[in-house]
């Protein structure tokens, strides 16, 4: 009885804390000082992803990206001559609760911006309290477009930075025939819109379209209606786990590249490592970057990270832009002398970085980046062989409003 | 009806074996009630930062869902684990009149994305806040009505009740994430900017936001205490300890348990409906198997047949939540975790259980918040002792019979 | 192996065929023809009368919980093949588990052999006609209204 009750005392005590810190007019944990950030020695800025839950596997690593460019910066001196102290939140793969992380980072962490988010909900769910708040956010992830919120840059690629640029290689390699397969949600969905009016305009044709929930592990029917289907090539969407269970199903169904090819676009070497190389060699991938990718910046990137969080860890293309993203907001801050958010917006107009994938430059009006698109083949180690790219950086295009085949899409 | 809710709540209601209750008592449970107002009321708006205000009154929302499905489980005993989809279903109702609002006369953005070029025939009424307004609390209920109708009918009970509730969480997430032109799919409904012509990102829209939450907790509050002080609550804790007994008696067992489950899915609806305009989005995320599962485990650690007790719990785990995420964004989940494990083992009953336990050794003092309703209920189970078993009252609250007496035929 | 276009099975897939036969056989001979499974159905038909008999029904509770943990084990191995492996890999499959239950009825083992095939395959099918997501749809719906 008395160790039940010195443990319910314990337990209380915990709890109590655990509400005190959620409850206090201003909470101030250990280890994170209320000083105010913008007249004090730090800048604070806001690294928001999720840490738990099914998205923490992919956003750990775009973190740890955050964390290094921060590092990097610290150690150089700094920004305006301040140290950048990161607050890190677990958005904890629930969208609510960006939301709410997002509006804790800005109103009572007071932070400068806030780097984050992967998926395309939890960036729709911040999106309002950035505009709202004045807050700043620089977005890693390559997503559907058709979206330019003045508080949020896009490091990532539009779809004219990665999927457009893929089905013109797949039609000029002569594989016509296309079977659009894709998680059933947003981005996998708009971009099979896209991909069917380039298809329409540009003189292919569609083998068929399938949609399986977030999370489907059982794919044997769609295997099935692919062979049936017999596509020149498999334009895949599929995003998260249902990728593992899908390369499995199609190679035990006795398919290889050389019969019908697929080519991901939410597949990048971090997930190759959980699909199993085996299971992958062959197929294709559009990206802007790839671990291979030969540039000086990004041996030197590579070995950094490696060599901060392990040499078995791989880069991948949102990694590259997260850390791309930390660096071109602390130049705007250099430029723009503050860390106003108004002010760093109209000072990143422009701005240029030799990242590793390549020199990279902020568009001045739909705040994404110039970048070039890379098509790579799965190798046995898991790491990408460039077969393709279009060598120089393509500008961002979210809107699709350079090519004449989406008029139909863009005018809403 | 209030006759009788005033006759069963009287203190002197005479309970063989149990002294009257004090009237000292009676009032220190009045006080406390009294004291949370004025915490939710005065308090909380004058002291909390905008942020922390906000986050209050999420948590809030969760509170009115927690009573509801306490109705629902503690006293009728039927668990559902499916009360997101409810919740998920006001929220929905109420964002379709926002993102009407908010997108002015032109299609909404996710349907422009997804290729519709009309607004569907069912959106065009929710631009109407009094139609919204009312399919907030109408359409979980006849959601909740017809399955309950269904199950009922069958006499489908206890856990094969819980896995059909939980399958409907599941099919109705998976349905809202395939039909995106309709529902917005995984990103759900956002970016909202106003609520009746007037500015959501306004402080004093937010501030009378939260007032009015906290308006809608008491009233759901005195609502559900009403009711199950009343004759008809006697009979939901009837259809808790012995279902059969209730129907052998006459009664229609089915219509009992579809009112309840009905009322109970209205009322997280209401909380969907509040939580929305304050947290900016709804999505399909909110309404799955976790979040569902995560509304039982704030009753079960407040403390399930004790009102109170739920709404406490759904505050004190909400509020765990999110200061342990912020202190420690690593390890927040192990932590949260262990807490609710503590609280399994530690208090079986609840919180609401074990401060009751607590006062009951002071003799004369039987009476917290917590205890006032668990007593109440006693006082309730009592006068039906002829058709209950009398192993059911020596039980923690809430728990089915059978296990007691198992028990007691071991010992 | 296949069989026609449309008709293939891996080996792997044969492989788990076999399994379940053998589980399902393993644990027919178990509940039906054991004394350690006689204790058990005695102790979900009538607790206390198998109680007052010398069936220590909590033991029978820790059994029936370990060897249903167990057999889930087996299924969660055999899914290796086909699947990915993570943390909340149990949430996909546990509404289809229960969906097999409750149609089956409890403590019916032919049923939940039938209500599995019959939910898996009516899965298949409506996937085939129409959606992944529509198919479920339809399947749970079709559940409700039979029971």
């Amino acid at each position: 009885m008395t160790r039940k009750r010195v443990l319910g005392g314990l337990f209380t005590a915990v709890a109590g804390a655990g509400i005190l810190a959620a409850c206090g007019p201003q909470s101030a944990p250990a280890g994170k000082d209320s000083t105010g950030s913008r007249s004090g020695e730090t800048i604070k800025v806001g690294i928001l992803h999720s840490l738990s839950g099914t998205m923490a596997i992919s956003e750990k690593s775009v973190r740890d990206a955050e964390l290094l460019a921060i590092e990097e910066i610290n150690n150089a001196g700094g920004v305006i001559r301040k140290k950048i102290e990161p607050v890190v939140e677990d958005g904890a793969s629930d969208w609510p609760t960006f939301a709410e992380k997002a509006k804790k980072l800005i109103q009572s962490d007071k932070v400068a911006t806030v780097f984050g988010c992967w998926t395309s909900a939890s960036r729709k769910a911040v999106l309002p309290v950035f505009e709202s708040l004045q807050g700043l956010l620089w977005y890693p992830v390559q997503y559907e477009g058709l979206e330019a919120s003045p508080y949020i840059f896009y490091t990532g690629a539009a779809p004219n930075q990665q999927i457009v640029p893929a089905i013109e290689y797949l039609l000029k390699e002569g594989r016509k025939r296309m079977f659009l397969q894709g998680s059933d949600y947003v981005f996998p969905r708009t971009a099979n819109e896209i991909i069917k009016a380039q298809l329409n305009a540009q003189g292919g044709t569609l083998a068929g379209e399938e949609y399986t929930p977030l999370g489907h592990t059982e794919y044997s029917t769609v295997v099935a209606k692919i062979l049936a289907a017999k596509p020149d090539v498999v334009f895949n969407t599929l995003n998260g786990d249902s990728n593992v269970a899908f390369f499995k199903q199609l190679k035990d169904a006795g398919n290889t590249p050389d019969k019908i090819q697929t080519l991901s676009v939410s597949v990048a070497e971090e997930e190759v490592r959980g699909i199993g190389a085996a299971n992958m060699v062959g197929h294709l991938a559009s990206w802007n970057y790839f671990q291979t990718t030969d540039t000086p910046a990004n041996k030197k990137f590579v070995a950094a990270y490696k060599a901060r969080f392990g040499a078995n860890r791989v880069t991948d293309d949102p990694i590259e832009a997260a850390y791309v993203g930390v660096y071109l907001w602390s130049k705007a801050v250099e430029k723009a002398g503050s860390i106003d958010v108004e002010k760093v917006k109209a000072a990143a107009k422009g701005i240029e970085f030799a990242a590793p994938g390549g020199t990279v430059k902020i568009n001045g009006t739909n705040q994404h980046i110039s970048k070039a698109v890379r098509i790579g083949k799965v190798r046995t180690d898991g790491l990408f062989d460039e077969v393709w790219s279009t060598g120089k950086p393509v500008e961002p295009d979210p809107f699709l409003e350079s090519y004449g085949w989406a008029a139909s899409l863009k005018k809403r | 009806m209030s006759s009788n809710a005033r006759s069963l709540s009287a203190p002197a209601a005479p309970r063989p074996g149990w002294p009257a209750v004090p009237t000292t008592a009676r009032l220190a449970s009045y006080g406390a009630l009294v004291l949370a107002a004025v915490v939710l009321f005065l308090a909380a708006p004058s002291t909390l930062s905008e942020f922390r205000l906000n986050l209050l009154a999420k948590f809030l929302t969760f509170a009115i869902v927690a009573i509801g499905l306490d109705l629902l489980w503690g006293y009728t005993g039927m668990l559902s684990l499916g009360h997101g989809v409810f919740f998920g279903l006001g929220a929905y109702a109420w964002a379709m009149y926002l993102k009407l609002e908010a997108s002015a006369g032109t299609l909404p953005d996710f349907m422009a994305w997804s290729g519709l070029k009309t607004l569907p025939w069912f959106w065009r009424p929710f631009a109407s806040p009094i139609f919204a307004g009312a399919m907030v609390v109408v359409l979980p209920m006849v959601v909740a009505a017809l399955l309950g109708y269904l199950v009922c009918r069958s006499r489908i009970k206890d856990v094969y009740f819980s896995l059909i509730t939980q399958a409907l969480a599941l099919i109705l997430s998976i349905l809202i994430v395939g039909q995106q032109p309709y529902t917005g799919g995984t990103n759900g409904i956002t970016n909202f900017s106003t609520m009746f012509g007037i500015s959501l990102k306004d402080v004093r829209t937010q501030w009378f936001l939260y007032l009015a939450t906290a308006a809608a907790l008491a009233a759901v509050y005195l609502l559900c205490r009403w009711l199950v002080t009343s004759r008809l609550g006697r009979l939901l804790i009837a259809v808790r300890d012995d279902e059969n007994r209730v129907r052998f008696c006459g009664y229609n067992l089915t219509a009992i348990k579809v009112f309840v489950f009905a009322l109970s899915a209205g009322i997280a609806g209401l909380a969907g409906a509040l939580f929305v305009p304050q947290v900016g989005i709804i999505s399909p995320a909110l309404l799955g198997i976790v979040p569902s599962s995560e509304m039982v485990i704030w009753v079960a650690v407040g403390g399930r047949g004790t009102l109170a007790g739920a709404a406490l719990g759904a505050l004190l785990v909400n509020a765990a939540k999110s200061g342990l995420s912020e202190s420690f964004p690593d390890t927040w989940q192990f932590l949260l975790g262990g807490l609710f494990v503590g609280a399994v083992l530690l208090f079986p009953a609840g919180i609401a259980g074990f401060v009751s336990q607590g006062l009951s050794r002071f003799p004369g003092r039987r009476l917290g918040d917590g205890d006032a309703k668990r007593s109440g209920r006693e006082e309730v189970l009592h006068p039906p002792a002829g058709i209950l078993p009398s192993g059911s009252l020596a039980g923690t609250p809430g728990t089915p019979s059978t296990p007691v007496e198992v028990t007691a035929w071991q010992q | 192996m296949r069989f026609t276009p449309l008709l293939m099975l891996p080996y792997k897939r044969l492989f788990i065929l076999a399994l379940a036969v053998a589980s399902i056989a393993a644990v027919y001979w178990y509940l039906y023809r054991s004394p350690s499974g006689r204790r058990i159905r005695a102790a979900m038909q009538n607790r206390d009368m198998a109680a007052c008999l010398g069936v220590a029904t909590r033991r029978v509770d820790a059994t029936t919980f370990a060897l249903g943990s167990g057999l889930a084990g087996i299924a969660g191995c055999a899914l290796t093949l086909l699947g990915p492996v993570e943390p909340s890999l149990g949430t996909y499959y546990i509404v289809d588990a229960f969906m097999v239950v409750v149609l089956g009825g409890v403590g019916q083992l032919p049923g939940t052999i039938l209500a599995a095939l019959s939910i898996g395959g009516l899965n298949t099918a409506f996937e085939f006609g129409s959606t992944a997501t529509l198919g479920k749809v339809i399947v749970f719906v079709l559940v409700i209204a039979f029971l």
